[in-house]
């Protein structure tokens, strides 16, 4: 929650200080401010991951709220008797987490957003990644290169598409991707990096601040994203990076998916119908003597479905569709 | 954070038992919530061990959340109700809590040594010990609205009192920091 300290004043108090002399107004706001510079220490106790981790097998448990009443007590007497071993069992467990620690280091933490899901990730500089659907971020825990010892890079690997709101820090932070790599100072920017038969491609959507993006195996051509809208692509053949610049209306259509909405342009269908199945986690069977190839337009500002979306390219293309157990099955109007 | 998915939205999926959602407030809301029962406890394992009780618990009641109310309102109370329990519960073992005690006077200079010398910016040090002075509801009121970001409103259904005393409780602390400030610092409070 580090949005805390840089929170501003309740309205309430704003209020109550507008009432009274501006000059106390003034030191009142200050001591606000200045309660900024303290931050509190990150809990000591296991990391968000490795408390998920437990808070799902506590979970899975049967019964979970009966074992949760049953716990209290049952620690509260472990702490009473346990005194006089505490020191031997401090050392012991001391020794074995420091183990455990230093081979977790070695495990880089991972986040997934699966079939449709969308998530949201707080990295550990305190930046955040969106998710978007079938997407996975690889980094190292905490931006260390070992305990204590930082990194002199923040990297993450993407594969899929994430939107990126990075923290301004000395440290450059990295997006690499199986063909490509961005290195930013403090910006937000979008990265898309798919394989596939119809993807196949990075490509990075600068919002604001700047980038370089570079081809993985040749860092030396890279090309310099330094305003809003603009647009790299590094493709499967293409080794060199491809800048072109936006509308801010086609940028915010290429980045309606945070805002739960769905949009492509001039795509093929099969493109499409993926971009579907990840985006909602349904999955689309075309029946026999149905041809869908040719390339379509579609946007829905938010509040799209799978259904919606299907439906309308069915009106478009004279088709007809029903619902799967897992999906829908498309077929032609004429049967 | 992006506002696009909003409390509101992930209650009403959590609602609807969407585990991703309620997983997405877990990560969001843990750390505060850490954060916010340690300093009532001032033990980091107990802090952890009650709001893991507490999302286990939100897990347990998630079909009879209402989304229209304030999600994070209602963790900090569970939070909070926790935590005086565990107090409480201490309390009544008169031995362990002379221990305790014993245990906390004689680890908070050790810390204030260590942090000295690694915190090359001795105000934050004076702010804590300065904060540590307030009363103990004001403090409490200080740290929801200031580091946790709840709102008035929020605050004053956590500690179960009207929003108005909230903001009491809330000015009274600020004007009593501005006047330890002045009093040592008063660079600092120059426009």
């Amino acid at each position: 929650m580090k949005g805390g300290t840089h929170g501003s004043m309740p309205p309430e108090v704003q209020e109550e200080l507008e009432r009274g002399a501006p000059e106390t107004r003034r030191k009142i706001e200050q001591v606000w401010h200045l309660l900024g510079r303290l931050e509190d220490d990150p809990p000591a106790v296991s990391t968000g991951d490795d408390a998920w981790v437990d808070l799902e097998q506590r979970l899975e448990a049967p019964a979970p709220a009966q074992r949760a009443r049953d716990r209290a007590p049952h620690r509260h007497r472990a702490r009473r008797s346990a005194r006089g071993r505490r020191l031997g069992l401090t050392i012991a467990g001391g020794l074995a987490l420091l183990l455990l620690g230093v081979w977790l280091w070695q495990q880089p933490a991972q986040v997934v957003a699966e079939r449709g899901d969308q998530r949201i990730v707080t990295l550990p500089d305190g930046s955040t990644a969106h998710l978007n659907s079938e997407s996975r971020l690889t980094y190292r825990r905490g931006f260390q290169a070992w305990p204590f010892i930082s990194a002199d890079r923040r990297v993450v690997m993407l594969e899929g598409e994430a939107f990126f709101d990075v923290v301004p820090g000395a440290r450059p932070f990295v997006v690499e991707t199986f063909n490509a790599r961005v290195e930013v100072l403090g910006t937000e920017f979008d990265v898309r990096a798919r394989r596939g038969p119809w993807e196949g491609e990075t490509r990075v959507i600068l919002a604001s601040g700047r980038v370089r993006v570079s081809a993985q195996h040749d860092p030396e051509y890279a090309v310099m994203l330094t305003e809003a809208g603009q647009m790299a692509r590094i493709g499967q053949t293409t080794a060199v990076p491809d800048a072109s610049s936006l509308q801010q209306a086609q940028m915010n259509r290429l980045l309606i998916w945070r805002r739960n909405g769905f949009s492509v342009v001039d795509k093929p269908l099969p493109f499409i119908l993926a971009k579907i199945e990840r985006r909602f986690a349904v999955s689309i069977d075309i029946e026999e003597g149905l041809a869908l190839t040719d390339s379509m337009t579609l946007f829905y500002p938010r509040g799209a479905t799978a259904e919606k979306i299907i439906n309308d390219i069915c009106l478009l293309r004279q088709c007809r569709y029903r619902q799967t157990s897992s999906g829908f099955t498309m077929f032609p109007a004429d049967l | 954070m992006d506002s696009s998915v909003s409390l509101e939205e992930l209650c009403r999926r959590l609602k609807a038992s969407d585990r991703a959602a309620f997983e997405q407030l877990f990560r969001l809301l843990r750390e505060g919530l850490v954060r916010y029962v340690r300093a009532l406890i001032h033990d980091d394992t107990v802090a952890h061990d009650l709001v893991q009780d507490v999302f286990v618990y939100l897990w347990g009641l998630r079909e009879s959340l209402d989304p229209s109310r304030s999600l994070k309102a209602y963790l900090y109370s569970m939070a909070r109700n926790r935590a005086y329990r565990f107090m409480r519960d201490e309390r009544t073992h008169a031995e362990k809590h002379a221990y305790l005690k014993q245990q906390e006077t004689a680890r908070t200079p050790g810390i204030e040594d260590l942090e000295a010398r690694l915190d090359a910016d001795a105000l934050t040090q004076r702010l804590r010990v300065w904060i540590g002075e307030l009363p103990e509801r004001q403090r409490e009121a200080l740290l929801l609205s200031r580091y946790h970001a709840l709102s008035h409103r929020e605050v004053a259904s956590v500690m179960e009192v009207s929003p108005r005393t909230v903001n009491n409780h809330i000015m009274r602390a600020l004007e009593h920091l501005q006047e330890r400030i002045q009093t040592f610092e008063p660079t600092l409070m120059e426009p």
